[in-house]
């Protein structure tokens, strides 16, 4: 259940992340690899990988004019647990002002969403790799081969300064291309309609995104108070002798079941929906990444065109200007080509993911939403054989 | 008279009572009787969780359901020497089904205090009589549709003899000099009136009159007295000073639901329901004379009357008796009960608040849902995405209706309660009082006799022994009357505790069956909408 965008091609590139270990900063993958193509050295095997050589790799492909037709599957986000951190350090803080009670239930609530973060962060690494294996020609590509098999450290460290500035050009060659793309003349209506898909698309998912997130935060915080509130009702309970102790007991007993659905209808939401639509923000992302490679391909055709047209007017280096040109216009055909196909797929994988999504966030919510129903039905049973 | 040393180490006891109180004394350990809690500090916002006018004009009245809930066996009229209250009280109201339930609630509440005999026939006269010395628990109909489906138990319905509605908040005047008047309808079967229905007008300022009033009279008894809202002159400010269509209807309608809640309060009093004072309030068609001691119980002005309570507690339980462990067991449970709530008060709008930007993040999400479904070029899909919107939407929608609920039904139940254990410790307080003016009088009159006794042994005194004669006349029966208020504002006290505390068990019971209730509808109606949503879901296809 963890390729979600996946099309595993029958048996022949298996790969999962079946351990990782969390250490101070840093987390460590392990790379499970199952196989039966020629190329790899064994059938099965295990690695140790960090989140920089994920990026390593992810740039290489990036990188290959060979693939520049390709949609490349982004990236993985860097772990960050920093937030989830400073939350449990906070809990620590105010320790002395909280009671036993209401301080065991709200770690807890922090460790369970450590470990949420943590399985996440797991299965978009390994979304990664499966999406690399599930293609026809990234499949193939050295990098990947050394990135699964190579059982020493890649070396991939941080970047360094001058790495680092021509990672800041990169950028701002990017940021160029990206007007290019915006204002490049489109004489092909698929690409064209493409073009103006993707640039919206890109942002209005990136909206719904923030938005799922912002929502579900807004949720884990009401749940979280109901820690506040089972405690104040025990404290009640407790201190009254009367008959009322017996119902204050049970609001109490109420909100600490009532936190625990709420806790699992919101971490549905952000499973199904928030990463569904993080990943398709990233997805269109890259490819829009595409369109941008094809453009800057598509103005060095016209640039040769012109060089070639120059050069037949002056007479002058013909040959040259026509060998060029030819290879340019040969690269730009390559790269449409793959690239319509990439786009279409693009979209069936879209709509198959969102599908399936969908699907499981509503069956989710209702099974919650039953458990709830089920959940209060019993309380109030239980008030009524009190009175 | 020789009983001078007795009484200042004890009150005098009330012997067998004690007995039936065994549930309602305990040792609360948890804080010291000193702790008062500032009531401005802590409150985030208390009196306006609401903010700004928000959409919502209407607070559902579901606060009729709980504080005039009418399952309170124990409100058998607590008899004190003096007061005869069956005469007044002729109607005999239809008592058939009621009658098997009171008569089994009178013998299982702790209908315990001071006269024993004189409760128990007048319990049996209860049985008899008019059940109209219940002043139960009316059900005022709130203004807004709110289907009052929520009644309690059929039984108990034919026992309202008195209920109270306050509708209508009207502005009258502009700018700084207007205000808010409130339009009370009482719907009443009690003889003491001369209509069964009848309204009049009231200000906000008139209830604070009242409110003076009664304590006045009444806190010297022993009685515990419901109060009002409290002034807010900041928001009731900007009220006078917006324009019609800007007034935050959210805390008028606030407001008004707890004018009425108050009103209920008291005519569920069979003390204070008989008050005249009361009676013309909300009997009398004529405007009231503008009440100028509005300052009236503020919770500042409680707070600042109640900082002294400590040191005088701790001077009484000095003393061994029964009756004075009983009230300070009784005032360290008040205490306790109020500092808890107040944390749970706090915790409630605090939940308010953040259910409040939850729903305002659906609605974002809805919106920006939306877009994308605008955008997507997959038609099945994008229709899933625009119903997935509605979804939010839906959600949205009852998340806001059920915090308000939430708030009617608890929040506000909790904030009465606060103020209602104010008043207690008042009471409480007033008890001190009266015993230090009795110990004060005892201390004179000790002089005077030494005085005397002096007197009688010099020659020359002998002709100032009248004089001092005529006062020590005087003390011995400011003594007697001093003790005698004592007793009867010891005994007061602890009948009203009985009904408060029967009272707060009844109110906190069907607040909670009603907020439960109130939480299986919205997770029903959030079922229904995610089960619609499935077919939804399922037509998207490649």
């Amino acid at each position: 259940p963890r390729a979600d965008t996946v099309d595993l091609n029958e048996n022949d590139l298996q790969i999962d992340i079946s351990d990782a270990l969390s250490e101070k900063d840093k987390v460590k993958f392990t790379v499970h690899t199952k196989t039966k193509l020629p190329a790899f050295q064994e059938s099965e095997f295990n690695v140790s990988r960090q989140h920089e050589e994920f990026i390593w790799l992810h740039d290489r492909f990036n990188e290959n004019e060979e693939y520049a037709g390709l949609i490349i599957p982004p990236a993985p986000p860097r772990p960050d647990f920093d937030s989830s951190r400073a939350k449990l350090q906070k809990l620590s803080d105010s320790e002395s002002i909280l009671t036993k009670e209401e301080y065991d239930k709200m770690k807890q609530e922090l460790e369970a969403e450590y470990l949420a973060m943590f399985k996440k962060t797991v299965s978009m690494h390994e979304v990664f790799l499966q999406r690399l294996a599930a293609h026809p020609i990234l499949r193939s590509d050295n990098n990947f081969r050394v990135f699964l098999e190579y059982k020493e450290d890649l070396s991939v460290r941080g970047k360094n300064a001058k790495e680092q500035i021509s990672g800041f050009f990169k950028t701002l060659t990017k940021t160029a291309d990206e007007v290019l793309l915006a204002n490049q003349k489109e004489n092909d209506e698929f690409f064209e309609r493409q073009k103006q898909f993707l640039l919206t698309y890109n942002t209005k998912i990136k909206d719904a995104t923030n938005g799922a997130d912002k929502s579900t935060r807004a949720h884990k915080t009401v749940a979280d108070t109901y820690i506040k509130l089972s405690s104040g009702f025990n404290t009640l309970a407790t201190s009254d002798k009367t008959d009322l102790s017996r119902y204050l007991l049970l609001v109490a007993d109420f909100f600490e079941k009532a936190r625990k659905l709420e806790s699992r209808v919101q971490s549905d939401m952000d499973l199904k929906l928030s990463d569904t639509l993080r990943y398709y923000m990233r997805d269109s992302k890259a490819a829009l990444d595409l369109m941008y490679r094809r453009s800057r391909c598509l103005a060095d055709f016209e640039t040769a065109n012109k060089n070639l047209d120059r050069a037949r007017l002056k007479n002058k280096e013909v040959q040259q200007a026509e060998t060029a040109q030819q290879n340019v216009k040969q690269k730009f055909e390559t790269i449409s080509e793959k690239a319509k196909d990439e786009l279409n797929d693009f979209k069936t994988r879209r709509v198959q993911m969102f599908r399936k999504n969908l699907i499981e966030l509503t069956e989710l919510q209702v099974k919650h939403a039953k458990a709830q129903i089920q959940m209060i039905k019993g309380v109030l049973q239980q008030t009524e054989t009190l009175s | 008279m020789s009983n001078d040393r007795e009484h200042r180490q004890s009150p005098p006891d009330f012997a067998d009572e004690d007995t039936k109180d065994d549930d309602q004394m305990f040792k609360s350990a948890a804080l010291p009787v000193t702790d008062d809690i500032p009531l401005s500090g802590e409150d985030d916002d208390d009196d306006n969780p609401f903010g700004e006018p928000s959409v919502q004009k209407k607070i559902p009245t579901y606060i009729n359901e709980l504080s005039t809930n009418n399952e309170t066996p124990s409100d058998v009229p607590p008899v004190t020497p003096n007061v005869v209250l069956e005469p007044q009280l002729s109607t005999p109201v239809k008592q058939d089904n009621e009658l098997s339930s009171r008569g089994s609630s009178v013998s299982s509440s702790e209908i315990s205090t001071s006269a024993t005999q004189p409760v128990q026939s007048t319990a049996s006269l209860e049985s008899q009589s008019s059940t109209s010395a219940q002043v139960s628990k009316p059900i005022a109909s709130g203004t807004t549709g709110i289907t009052t489906n929520m009644k309690p138990t059929q039984k108990r319905s034919d026992e309202h003899n008195i209920e109270i509605a306050v509708s209508d908040p009207t502005k009258v005047g502009e700018g700084m000099s207007s205000y808010m008047t409130y339009r009370i309808t009482t719907k009443t079967s009690l003889a003491m009136f001369k209509k069964n229905e009848f309204s009049v007008n009231r200000r906000f300022s008139d209830f604070l009159g009242l409110h003076d009033k009664l304590v006045h009279k009444h806190l010297p008894l022993g009685v515990i007295i419901p109060s009002p809202p409290e002034k807010d002159t900041l928001v009731m400010a900007k009220v006078k000073i917006s324009k019609e269509e800007a007034i935050p209807t959210d805390f008028i309608d606030r407001r008004r639901s707890q004018l009425e809640r108050y009103l209920n309060r008291l005519a569920r009093h069979e003390k204070l329901v008989q008050d005249p004072d009361f009676r013309e309030f909300i009997e009398m068609p004529t405007e009231l004379p503008k009440s100028t001691s509005t300052q009236a119980f503020s919770s500042a002005g409680v707070l600042r009357a109640l900082t002294n309570i400590s040191q005088q507690v701790t001077k009484l339980t000095t003393k061994t008796s029964e009756q004075d462990q009983w009230f300070d067991e009784k005032h360290t449970f008040i205490v306790d009960l109020h500092t808890n709530l107040k944390h749970l008060y706090n915790h409630f709008n605090t939940l308010f608040n953040q259910r409040k930007e939850s729903a305002q993040a659906l609605k974002s999400l809805s919106t920006s849902l939306n877009h994308l479904a605008t955008i997507e070029e997959h038609t099945l899909l994008s229709s899933a995405l625009i119903e997935l919107a509605n979804v939010q939407d839906k959600i949205e929608q009852i998340n806001i209706d059920h915090s308000i609920k939430e708030y009617t039904i608890i929040s506000e139940l909790i904030k009465e309660y606060i103020s209602l254990l104010d008043m207690v410790q008042l009471a409480f307080q007033e008890r001190i009082k009266i015993h230090q003016q009795w110990l004060n009088a005892e201390d004179t009159l000790r002089k005077k006799r030494e005085t005397k006794t002096k007197l009688e042994q010099t020659p020359k005194g002998a002709d100032k022994l009248p004089q001092v004669e005529m006062e020590i006349n005087e003390w011995e029966g400011k003594v007697t009357r001093n003790k005698e208020d004592f007793e009867r504002i010891s005994i007061s006290i602890r009948e009203e505790l009985d009904v408060f505390e029967q009272t707060r068990i009844d109110d906190f019971k069907k607040a909670i069956e009603i907020y439960l209730k109130q939480l299986l509808e919205q997770q029903e109606k959030i079922l229904e909408i995610w089960e619609m949503y499935l077919p939804e879901a399922n037509k998207i296809n490649i």
